[in-house]
């Protein structure tokens, strides 16, 4: 099973666990956006050819290059999608704005202890981790998921 | 700035209060009654970008795992298409949930309706 997998597996463990507890539901969440981070970034190098290289080029990505370019997607102004098909353009959306909100929950999650995560909000967020996976499948192939792809590396100048 | 409604927003210049918050209602009302309530705020998210943050408290029926994740991409799309926070304002919206039962307990004044 690959690593992606595996955290997508862990944070729906840890969010049907008994007792729930703060550290379980928080931990989901972190494991639920690192679920969807390594999988968009294997399905990246997994262009890379040379297969032995692709652990060491996986570690060329960055969370704040891959937020700022899952915003800019997000934003129907500047990046319309015109004449792509329309329900491949709204799920690579969705892909995106899942992954800018799991990462901010990630960090609420991890650091920001002035509330309680709730039940709710924390199975939401690994939910929508669990569409992410369900979603990129049927749409990994079109060229604008692929450019996508390109663009959680490069950094915009 | 209340007093004139005009909230002060570095990256985004300034985000007309009353009218953001016209929109909004106007979106929520489109919810239908898997929602209870639907409040917001205006900030800074952990990077530093201008985001509006929706607390949104759903009815407990619409709270079951089975249908989470369609009922709250719903919602998050319908308020997506309807602001348009990020075309509009310049904000970035991020979503959060809580069930009816949850908020009760809590009785968080920032998710009260």
């Amino acid at each position: 099973m690959a690593y992606h997998d595996d955290l997508l597996k862990q944070a729906s463990h840890l969010v049907h666990g008994m007792p729930l507890t703060q550290a379980s539901l928080r931990r989901a969440v972190s494991s639920a956006y690192y679920a969807v981070f390594h999988l968009l970034i294997a399905e990246a190098v997994s262009n890379w050819s040379n297969v032995e290289s692709r652990a060491a080029l996986s570690r060329a990505f960055d969370h704040g290059i891959m937020r700022t370019a899952s915003n800019r997607l997000l934003n129907t102004r500047d990046f319309p999608l015109t004449g792509e098909n329309p329900v491949v353009a709204d799920s690579l959306r969705l892909v995106a704005r899942s992954f800018v909100q799991l990462q901010e929950d990630r960090h609420f999650a991890d650091y920001n202890l002035t509330r309680d995560l709730e039940l709710t909000d924390a199975l939401s967020q690994v939910k929508s981790a669990e569409k992410v996976f369900a979603t990129w499948p049927m749409i990994r192939t079109a060229q604008i998921a692929q450019e996508y792809l390109v663009s959680l590396v490069v950094r915009q100048r | 700035m209340r007093h004139n409604q005009l909230m002060p927003i570095v990256a985004a210049g300034l985000v007309h209060r009353g009218q953001l918050d016209a929109e909004i209602k106007a979106a929520a009302a489109k919810l239908g009654p898997q929602v209870a309530h639907v409040s917001y705020s205006v900030g800074e998210d952990s990077t530093g970008e201008s985001s509006v943050f929706f607390r949104i408290v759903l009815a407990d029926e619409a709270s079951r795992e089975e249908t989470l994740a369609d009922v709250t991409g719903r919602i998050a799309t319908v308020l997506f298409d309807e602001v348009r926070p990020i075309e509009n304002w310049g904000l970035h919206p991020y979503f959060n949930f809580r069930s009816l039962s949850e908020q009760q307990r809590r009785r968080d004044p920032e998710w009260a309706g």
